[in-house]
């Protein structure tokens, strides 16, 4: 469990993937700094990843989270360890790290998992690292069904992004 | 100030609620300095915040009690 003196009030999601990537973590990053990477211009304050489910990767999931501190993110503020056990099958973990906010999640928009979305993914060079990154078309192809309004906006910016990138 | 030109220019860039010029200046960047960018800007809006915070916190404490 972290320790008292653990702050979870800083954000340095630069660190916190590069800290998954040392730890051998396989993952695809998705969502706002998934379409930063690739040049939309959002902020966003969380990192999202969809994460491969294999035994082995899990149990790098386990050891990484005690490594950064990892608590349940939640309205209350009780601290409770992330539920590891739940990312073995189609479910998700929203943690609070001492480097900032991280989504694990099995599934996102369509039931679409690691194994179904890794053909659609771009790889990039992230301080040494290669990266698997979900690409812009297919963020922005799943985001269409959306019914949130912050979805609808940030979809405008992502397609004009794309008509951009396709210009070049 | 802003001249004309760079009013007419931001009108332009700004006319379907994007802004275009924003998205080539960002597309001018490696995805690593995509990436570090994100993070500057969460860190300036997070030091923002807390500022906006302390002001509430002293504002509230220097308002005199009924």
């Amino acid at each position: 469990m972290p320790s008292n003196n653990t702050s979870y009030q800083t954000a340095d999601l630069s660190l916190l993937l590069k800290e998954l990537k040392k730890a051998d973590v396989d993952f695809i990053l998705v969502g706002g700094v998934a379409a930063v990477a690739q040049g939309a211009p959002v902020t966003t304050f969380d990192l999202d990843i969809v994460h491969c489910r294999s035994t082995a990767n899990i149990e790098k999931i386990k050891k990484f989270l005690k490594s950064v501190d990892a608590i349940q993110r939640r309205p209350d503020d009780k601290i409770i360890a992330p539920d590891v056990d739940a990312l073995k099958g189609k479910g998700h973990a929203l943690i609070a790290t001492c480097f900032g906010p991280l989504d694990i999640l099995a599934v996102i928009e369509k039931g679409l998992g690691y194994d179904e979305l890794l053909k659609d993914t771009i790889e990039i060079e992230f301080q040494g690292f290669k990266i698997h990154v979900l690409s812009l078309d297919t963020i922005i192809a799943l985001k269409k069904d959306s019914k949130r309004p912050e979805d609808q906006y940030r979809l405008q910016i992502l397609e004009e992004t794309l008509r951009q990138m396709s210009k070049k | 100030m802003i001249s004309t030109k760079q009013f007419v220019h931001s009108n332009q860039t700004m006319a379907s609620g994007i802004d275009k010029g924003l998205i080539k200046m960002f597309l001018k960047m490696t995805p690593e300095e995509r990436i570090l960018s994100n993070d500057n800007a969460v860190k300036a809006i997070m030091e923002l915040r807390n500022a906006f915070k302390q002001h509430q916190l002293s504002n509230s404490r220097s308002e005199p009690s009924a």
